[in-house]
């Protein structure tokens, strides 16, 4: 499947997120773990974990549609982030317009008992 | 403190040379700074002294042994044992299985849902040399704002009032609301009242 943004757009983000020259598709950088290394941290630098939609908005609902996580974390520059599937969702959609090949798999998560993960994995 | 009902998802990257590796760029202060390679028992340093891992194996919850699954374990130093943080299979999800997801962990009010009770932001920290890399992170848990640099988190500041959260988010955070967003806060069980 074909990501859901535009070579413009993959630009505003490498803008956006500050990635070194060399890693600019413009450069053509080799598509290796160098170059999804880079993107890792400058993913996580620049656009946060963060699940303030749930709180502070009209509808405390959160959308998964590409174009409007993109507006929301790049366009709007407001410094928002969003939870695991905004946060994964929008990176998936990156990596694929840079033409890496990807997929995106669902996690079991173990919950916290004073900080640390216990007993069963919670469900999808 | 239980925190419950979280799910997650991952990405996972298939080189040209045939190297598999998960890209997981969403899950809080603990999840792995870099990519983790699908090798089991390859062992990456993270941030600090905790180091990150992949394993291969089963979890006690399954009763069939295969497939199985990519667990995802840290310790916090060489001489602490491995936990197991969370757990996927190599089969593919959808737009539409995360939507379904979505629609719990965004809409459940329950107290199984932790995300419907606690504000949360974080934020890591990149060194800006040749050799770039995560070097720290920024968090915020309700109306405290806490740091760690690679050691023992601190606790930077505490709010009290909305007004000094939204201070702490344009602050520490770069972020900035609209004033639709500030007000929809208003009513809600994280609304910050301050301490009278």
């Amino acid at each position: 499947m074909a990501s859901a943004y535009s070579l413009a757009q993959i630009e505003q983000y490498e803008e956006y997120v500050s990635l070194p020259t060399r890693f600019r598709k413009a450069s053509k950088p080799a598509l290796d773990s160098a170059y999804l290394t880079a993107l890792h941290i400058h993913q996580i630098s620049s656009i946060p974990y963060e699940n303030l939609i749930l709180h502070y908005s009209t509808h405390h609902t959160v959308s998964l549609d590409p174009e409007t996580l993109f507006n929301k974390m790049v366009t709007d520059k407001r410094g928002r982030g969003g939870y695991c599937m905004e946060n994964s969702i929008f990176f998936n959609h990156v990596l694929r317009a840079l033409g890496f090949r990807v997929y995106t798999a669902g996690v079991r998560v173990r919950p916290r008992v004073e900080g640390i993960p216990a007993g069963d994995y919670l469900g999808w | 403190m239980l925190r419950q009902g979280r799910v997650h998802m991952v990405n996972i990257v298939t080189l040209a040379s045939g190297e598999r590796w998960m890209l997981d760029v969403a899950f809080g202060g603990d999840g792995p700074t870099k990519p983790l390679p699908l090798i089991s028992e390859h062992v990456t340093q993270n941030l600090g002294t905790q180091e990150v891992r992949l394993i291969h194996s089963t979890i006690p919850q399954q009763l069939e042994q295969n497939p199985k699954l990519w667990i995802y374990q840290y310790r916090n130093g060489k001489d602490k044992d491995w936990n197991s943080f969370y757990a996927f299979p190599e089969m593919e999800f959808f737009q539409a299985d995360f939507e379904i997801m979505n629609f719990f962990t965004s809409q459940y009010s329950g107290t199984i849902n932790f995300q419907k009770t606690t504000v949360l932001i974080i934020r890591f920290l990149r060194r800006e040399t040749e050799e770039e890399g995560i070097v720290g992170k920024l968090m915020l848990v309700n109306g405290e704002v806490k740091r760690n640099d690679g050691g023992k988190t601190r606790l930077v500041l505490t709010c009290t009032t909305e007004e000094e959260r939204l201070k702490a988010f344009k602050e520490h955070f770069d972020i900035r609301l609209t004033d639709e967003e500030v007000n929809g806060i208003k009513g809600r069980n994280v609304e910050l009242l301050g301490n009278s």
